[in-house]
């Protein structure tokens, strides 16, 4: 099973589509959990969905307002969605019955 | 303008990662905005991560066993041994300097072979540290970023605590000779002055060893563009010139005491294996002077 940092990214990643690349996924991980990300551990953890498979990553073209600089684009593949999928599950199963998930009064 | 200093840290810092790795991360900061000091952090920490990451494979600590730590030692032991024995004859010619002794023929007799035996001794030195550069320059890319900057970390430590000389000093005391007088200290006026004690063995590093090795890892990055009959050769004459560094008078303490009596009474083998040594700089000369005519073919 994937870490929760690696379900960040994937599904970061996922919502972005074609616009996801590191200061992207990055921007949209910060504004989700509140917490800073860092770049060491956002492209190690990148590296690490690409060797599972997870993810698919392509050199973008250069860009002015990145200094002349390309992006690392992440294409998230079947078996990342799967996983992150999985993922989510196992931790909704888990989060059943906990006091502090929201419609535990509603039932 | 602090913020300017560690951007400028932040790009030289990000010369250790890949180059496609770098142009996104850097290209990241960049379009985010970051300022100098959290670009400086971010680059710190993924370099960080990468630098550790490579120690994951065990081959990593094979090399820090095998090459890295000894060569480093080796190094920095004959570094110390060339900056003390450089550091007295400075200070006998430059802080005793009278101009009388310019017209005494023995003068000039002394001081040129003095300068001659620095000169060689720091030519050998410098061709073992252009070797052991050459050895990490054939090596891949995630290998050769952390065990370089090992490297350079292992001979700084070295020279800061100055541990060679102390490891030395105790095999002398723990295996050399017994019942030994206590002798005053000879060059005790020259280390005493901190610019021969402590500056001067710094220049001496940088110069033999620091240098030599960063030219060393450049050509041994080029050889991946010789033919492999060529690049076998040179690796070959490498290792063997790296193999010789046991023969220098540093290193007499951990050869057996055979192996010492031979070489005493063969000086003329040893000499020769020190000229053998010199290659490097041949090396070094023929390949620049040919990338110099290629240069000006391509520019004419």
């Amino acid at each position: 099973m994937i870490g929760e940092f690696e379900y960040l990214i994937l599904t970061a990643a996922s919502r972005l589509g074609e616009h996801a690349y590191g200061a992207s996924i990055r921007a949209e991980i910060e504004s989700a959990t509140g917490q800073p990300c860092s770049v060491g551990a956002l492209y190690t953890t990148l590296d690490r969905l690409e060797a599972k498979g997870f993810i698919a990553t392509r050199m973008g073209e250069p860009t002015p307002e990145r200094g002349g600089r390309s992006k690392r684009l992440v294409r998230i593949t079947a078996s990342g969605a799967n996983a992150a999928s999985e993922f989510f599950r196992a931790v909704s199963r888990i989060s059943q019955g906990a006091s502090w998930v929201p419609n535990r009064a509603n039932r | 303008m602090i913020s300017r200093i560690c951007w400028a840290l932040s790009l030289w810092l990000s010369q250790a990662l890949e180059p496609s790795e770098r142009d996104a991360a850097i290209g990241d900061l960049v379009e985010c905005g970051e300022s100098g000091t959290t670009a400086l952090q971010a680059v710190l920490g993924l370099t960080l991560r990468r630098q550790a990451a490579a120690w994951e494979d065990w081959r990593m600590w094979l090399l820090f066993a095998m090459v890295l730590l000894p060569l480093s030692f080796s190094l920095s032991l004959l570094s110390q041994g060339a900056a003390q024995e450089s550091a007295v004859y400075t200070w006998m010619y430059a802080n005793n300097w009278d101009w009388t002794l310019a017209k005494s023929s023995g003068f000039w007799y002394v001081f040129a072979d003095a300068a001659t035996r620095l000169f060689l001794s720091l030519l050998a030195i410098a061709s073992w540290s252009w070797s052991t550069g050459f050895v990490l320059g054939t090596l891949r890319r995630h290998t050769l970023q952390p065990s370089r900057t090992l490297m350079f970390l292992l001979l700084a430590l070295f020279q800061l605590g100055n541990l060679p000389q102390r490891f030395a000093l105790f095999v002398m005391y723990r295996y050399g000779p017994r019942n030994l007088p206590a002798l005053p200290d000879a060059n005790a006026p020259v280390s005493a002055i901190m610019l021969y004690n402590v500056i001067f063995p710094w220049i001496v590093l940088a110069i033999s060893v620091g240098l030599p090795m960063i030219l060393g890892i450049t050509d041994g990055e080029r050889s991946s563009r010789l033919s492999p009959r060529w690049r076998f050769g040179v690796l070959l004459a490498v290792v063997t010139t790296l193999a010789m560094l046991p023969q220098v008078r540093g290193f007499g303490l951990f050869l057996g005491a055979s192996t010492r009596e031979w070489i005493w009474q063969h000086p003329g083998v040893a000499r020769s294996l020190s000229l053998i040594t010199y290659w490097p700089l041949l090396y070094i000369i023929a390949t620049r002077m040919t990338r110099h005519g290629r240069a000006k073919v391509v520019a004419s």
